[in-house]
């Protein structure tokens, strides 16, 4: 009795993003109307039946939520959609009224939560351990999906090397920061780089942008003067060989096995320790101490979004600056730019480097908060692919759309990921023993991804090649294109042999 | 109107090539050896590039999933090899002391099975996403290609499962082929044979100033049915209606259909010949290196870009030449031909060589200016 | 007796139209010249004969079947064969490849269609087992025609024959139209070498802005002041 009135409230939740679609104001406050009086009125009668006071039963409920085996993730997911659905109200719709609606709805849903939380004692700490790790790997493919949206969605670089920048950024940060002593083969490199090593954060995310942004320079200056599909296998080749070298180069990166216990950022600082231990100093202040281990992710989380917060800013100023209008112009004819006068070859450089910083930014991120980097950071599917489909669900182009597209991509990635833990580890089929997470929700959550890029791809394209004007190539077939029209950009010359 | 000026780069890339070959040939350590593994995994490529310059040219767009549609086909003709070695004996009760028979036929079977199998999946995907996106720009065929590898790589897993999985071949003893004075008398010899005929033929296993090469009869097989594949195709090319309306495609997709070919039709003929040599590539792929993965389709598409790119879009006979040069090339350069380099930077120098070739003359060896139409 | 007839047609690309209301018509062993300015919709309206473009408004009839935004292969199998300006022979296969192309519809030997062919342009004979890369501009238009007649066509589709070609070839090229023409077929042909295409044309029109201006006989256009004054002063 109490599972079926814990899915039902659940799901009951889900209402809201519902009346919020619907944008009529007398039907969200119905909506909020029917919710507070029928959950308010089945609470009373369960309380005064069973005798137990408010406190009493939002005490119990919440000890089942936060106590039964997946309920909180499930829980916070669904909160995360009716968030989202908030969020994506807020940033796409121009009505006033509406985006209030959203915002003060989602703010409800959460206040509520909250305040039953406080109100009886019972802290959500599973369901926020897993949000708060949620949001931040969101909010990192966020920053690298930002950085594809420079070089792809303003400039119309066609990179699907993202994994290699990523994972330069990662193993950089990494190499910079790791503290020697826990290292086992090789230590990194010995002699004269020994000293450079055990940096504190600051210095690796900064050194790993960098790194990044030279990785796209040398990259950049071979390949950029190539069309779009050439570019294209190029940056997976870039890729693959960045992956290549993180494998066998053991001294410098631990080959294989990987680099363990990467130190998090200001993580002895703020803290407190298991076994005393003096304070962090800065300009002679003294910093305090006042995290619970557990409660660490929120101060990263705060980081993260900072980071998100400061790229979004930096492009949208980008977005209406006279460089990004170049940018643009490149994108949509680079051979009009190029008769224009303007040094196509630079510009593009220089957007294909500052997306790299970004990404290379993003790839620091993630090695400080998974605290493990290994060649598998240059895998194509879970870093280059997922990252295009979030910059083509949230329209190419669009910052506001990237970020949430990161966020919506990310929850059906991760939410499929516990549906794999609640199913048995093999399972009997008439065909043999099956191993269910290789062989079933790994390939399945993939093919199901893939499926929903054909669809956007086959009668949504614009979320692929951007809010502007389709290209002359697509409105109509070559052959009626007129003999004197200039080539479009996505089928520029190579050098001209005859 | 044609240049008639002497096409220096053309000229400079092939002497380089030769001097390569020439330098491999005569001043590596068992570098003969090695030519023979170049042109052996060279022969492997040909098959998956043709197909991949193939639609490259006539759908202008780079098939990222053709790697994948490599492996597909290998891993149905895995499980009909494995069919077959069960079932063969049934049928034919005079092949049940044949061992070595039935896994040949089985192996041969299983090509047909594996090609069949990857000409369906290549066709059926082209049917459903790539025709609807003939008049769209690149890049939205490209990501498209990208998404259908992926597919394609977890449609196996789910499968086939993750592990590696062999083909149902016996390990074989390698043959020794050996040129030069084996036995000390001032006279060239040649010899064939086991090692150990070799051996005491010679007293030492490997004499000085011998060249000593070896293959085994799957190597053998390899060379010589790619080879066989190859020549069928340029004899299909060249005198079959279809094969010449392939190449007429090539060159002007508009121009073929105003003057009446049914591109639709050509162009699946085009899939079928990619995705069934892909397919063989792949069972050859398998039993050169003894086993297949997943993973195995992506790691070669590198390569075979490379292969395409170097030969030039659109070329089969450039698929071809590239193949080879590319196998040749993977073979010499890493250890343990050249010890500093780890062999796993295979895919390093094949791009390394698409990079340059891309810079320095992007229509490739054999390939024309960009293609009008 | 009307064999090819554009009625009223509406087309363009995309959002724009560039044809609007034109109407057009070839009458059996005819040769007509469509003329006029840049821009004005002259190839534009010979695509939406050939279907190559789909109007949106009008009708196109030939030998009283509509036809009307049928796909170019099963118009090549009616009869009507078209020659576009540019890029219209395939540079990696030889003359005869090329020229077996235009017979591809067919499944029988066609040795006697190309020595039909060579009989009209023998220069292209010695050119048989060379690539089509290799021709000259003029020796390639030929060779476009050449493929075109491979059918036996009824009607031909001119693009802009003389385009890019010198004055000696555009005087060959013009006689070879005639020749074509005496032997029955029917010709429509774009140009913009205005006088000497409407010198030997039985009938012409002439377009602007993607509307008729004139129409009448060769000569008759020849000699109206208008036109000469508009269209013929280059």
């Amino acid at each position: 009795m109490d599972a079926a009135i814990l899915w039902a409230f659940t799901l009951s939740l889900a209402l809201p993003g519902i009346f919020l679609a619907v944008r009529k104001a007398w039907v969200i406050l119905a909506g909020i109307a029917f919710l507070i009086a029928g959950w308010g009125g089945l609470i009373a009668i369960y309380v005064v039946q069973n005798g137990v006071s408010l406190r009493e039963f939002l005490r119990q409920a919440l000890s089942v939520i936060e106590g039964f085996a997946y309920l909180p993730q499930i829980y916070s997911l669904l909160l995360m959609v009716v968030s989202l659905a908030g969020l994506w109200v807020l940033l796409t719709r121009t009505n006033r009224r509406t985006r209030w609606g959203a915002f003060v709805g989602t703010l409800l849903l959460w206040s509520f939560y909250l305040a039953a939380a406080a109100f009886t004692g019972v802290p959500p700490d599973r369901m926020f351990s897993f949000l708060s790790a949620f949001l931040i790997i969101a909010g990192i493919y966020a920053v690298l999906t930002l950085g594809l949206n420079i070089q792809w969605g303003y400039t119309g670089l066609f990179n699907i090397g993202v994994a290699g920048f990523f994972g330069v950024g990662a193993y950089v940060s990494t190499i910079l920061v790791q503290d020697p002593a826990k290292m086992a083969v090789g230590a990194g490199l010995e002699g004269f780089f020994a000293t450079y090593f055990n940096q504190p954060f600051l210095v690796g995310f900064v050194a790993a942008m960098a790194a990044s942004g030279l990785t796209a320079l040398v990259v950049g200056f071979a390949t950029l003067r190539l069309r779009a599909d050439y570019l294209a296998i190029a940056t997976i080749g870039i890729a693959e060989i960045l992956r290549l070298i993180a494998a066998n180069e053991q001294e410098l990166t631990e080959g294989n096995r990987g680099i363990p216990n990467i130190p998090q950022p200001l993580h002895e600082c703020l803290v407190i320790p298991v076994r005393e231990a003096p304070p962090c100093t800065l300009l002679g202040i003294e910093i305090p101490r006042f995290l619970e281990p557990a409660q660490y992710n929120w101060f990263y989380l705060v980081l993260v979004l900072g980071v998100i917060f400061l790229a979004f800013l930096a492009l949208e100023r980008i977005a209406r600056s006279p460089w990004g209008r170049s940018l643009r112009a490149i994108r949509e004819d680079e051979d009009a730019a190029l008769a224009l006068g303007k040094n196509t070859f630079r510009f593009k450089m220089q957007a294909f480097v500052v997306g790299a910083v970004i990404m290379g930014a993003a790839g620091s991120l993630w090695a400080h908060f998974v605290k493990f980097v290994d060649p598998q950071i240059f895998d194509a599917i879970s870093r280059t692919f997922l990252v295009w489909v979030m910059l083509i669900v949230g329209g190419t182009g669009n910052n506001r759309g990237v970020i949430l597209g990161a966020f919506i991509m990310w929850g059906i990635w991760s939410g499929t990921n516990f549906l794999n833990d609640v199913l048995p580890p093999t399972l009997e089929t008439p065909i043999g023993r099956i191993d269910v997470a290789a062989q079933l929700f790994g390939p399945i959550r993939i093919m199901a991804i893939v499926i929903i890029l054909e669809l956007i791809l086959l009668f949504r394209p614009r979320g692929l090649l951007g809010e502007e004007r389709v290209t002359s190539t697509m409105i109509e077939p070559k052959e009626l294109r007129p003999a004197s029209a200039p080539e479009s950009h996505s089928h520029p010359p190579a050098s001209k042999e005859d | 109107m044609r240049s008639q000026r002497v096409d220096i780069v053309k000229w400079a890339i092939w002497g380089v090539i030769v001097l390569g070959l020439i330098w491999g040939l005569f001043f590596v350590k068992n570098g003969p050896q090695f030519i023979v593994n170049g042109i052996r995994f060279g022969s492997i490529l040909m098959l998956g590039a043709i197909g991949l310059t193939l639609t490259y040219r006539i759908l202008n767009f780079a098939n990222f999933s053709h790697g994948d549609i490599l492996i597909f086909g290998a891993y149905v003709a895995l499980t009909v090899d494995w069919w077959l070695v069960g079932q063969l004996p049934e049928w034919f009760p005079q092949l049940a002391e044949a061992d070595m028979a039935v896994r040949w036929l089985a192996i041969v079977g299983a090509m047909v099975g594996g090609a069949i199998g990857a000409i369906g999946i290549a066709l059926l995907i082209d049917k459903l996403i790539y025709s609807r996106l003939r008049r769209s720009a690149a890049v939205v065929l490209v990501i498209a290609s990208f998404g259908m590898a992926l597919f394609l790589r977890a449609l196996v897993q789910a499968i086939w499962g993750v592990g590696n999985q062999a083909y149902a071949m016996r390990t074989q003893l390698p043959t020794f082929y050996a040129f030069g004075d084996l036995d000390g008398d001032g006279r060239f010899d040649v010899f064939a044979g086991a090692l150990r005929d070799l051996i005491a033929l010679a007293g030492t296993p490997r004499p000085e100033g011998a060249v000593v090469i070896t293959m085994t009869p799957v190597q053998w097989v390899t060379l010589i049915v790619s080879l066989a594949l190859v020549t069928l195709l340029h004899l299909f090319l060249k005198y079959t209606k279809t094969g010449k309306a392939m190449r007429a495609l090539a060159d002007n997709m508009d121009l073929a259909r105003v003057t009446g070919i049914n591109a639709e039709r050509i162009i699946r003929w085009a899939w079928a010949i990619g995705a069934g040599l892909a397919a063989i590539a792949g069972v050859f792929i398998g039993l050169n290196w003894g086993i297949i993965t997943p993973n195995t389709g992506a790691l070669v598409l590198l390569s075979l870009f490379a292969a395409v790119i170097l030969g030039g879009i659109g070329s089969p006979y450039g698929a071809m030449l590239g193949a080879l040069v590319i196998g040749v090339a993977q073979n010499l350069l890493v250890a343990p031909a050249i010890p500093q380099i780890n062999s796993q930077y295979k895919p390093a120098i094949a791009f390394a060589m698409m990079i340059l070739m891309l810079l320095v003359r992007p229509q490739g060896l054999l390939g024309e200016a960009e293609r009008k139409g | 007796m009307s064999l090819l007839k554009a009625e009223n047609i509406t087309a363009g690309y995309g959002e724009m139209d560039i044809l609007h209301g034109v109407h057009m018509e070839l009458r059996e062993g005819e040769i007509v010249a469509l003329i006029g300015p840049n821009g004005a919709g002259k190839s534009t309206l010979m695509k939406t004969i050939f279907g190559l473009l789909r109007p949106r408004a009008g009708s196109i009839t030939f030998d009283g079947q509509d036809i009307t935004g049928r796909s170019p292969d099963r118009i090549v199998r009616l009869g009507i064969c078209y020659v576009p300006q540019t890029d219209n022979v395939f540079p990696s296969l030889t003359v005869k490849e090329n020229l077996e192309m235009g017979a591809f519809i067919l499944n029988e030997d066609l040795s006697e269609r190309i020595e039909r062919v060579y009989q009209v342009f023998p220069d292209l004979k010695r050119f048989h087992t060379k690539k089509a890369g290799s021709l000259s501009g003029g020796q390639r238009q030929m060779l476009a025609m050449g493929r075109a007649l491979m059918l036996d066509p009824k009607v031909l589709l001119l693009d802009e024959p003389s385009a890019g070609l010198a004055p000696k070839l555009v005087e060959l090229i013009f006689e070879k139209i005639v020749d074509i023409n005496e032997t029955g077929v029917s010709i429509l042909m774009v140009e913009q070498n205005a006088k000497q295409a409407l010198k030997m044309a039985d009938r012409g029109y002439v377009l602007a802005t993607g509307r008729n201006r004139f129409e009448g006989t060769g000569d008759e256009l020849l000699n109206d002041p208008q036109v000469a004054k508009l269209y013929l002063g280059g």
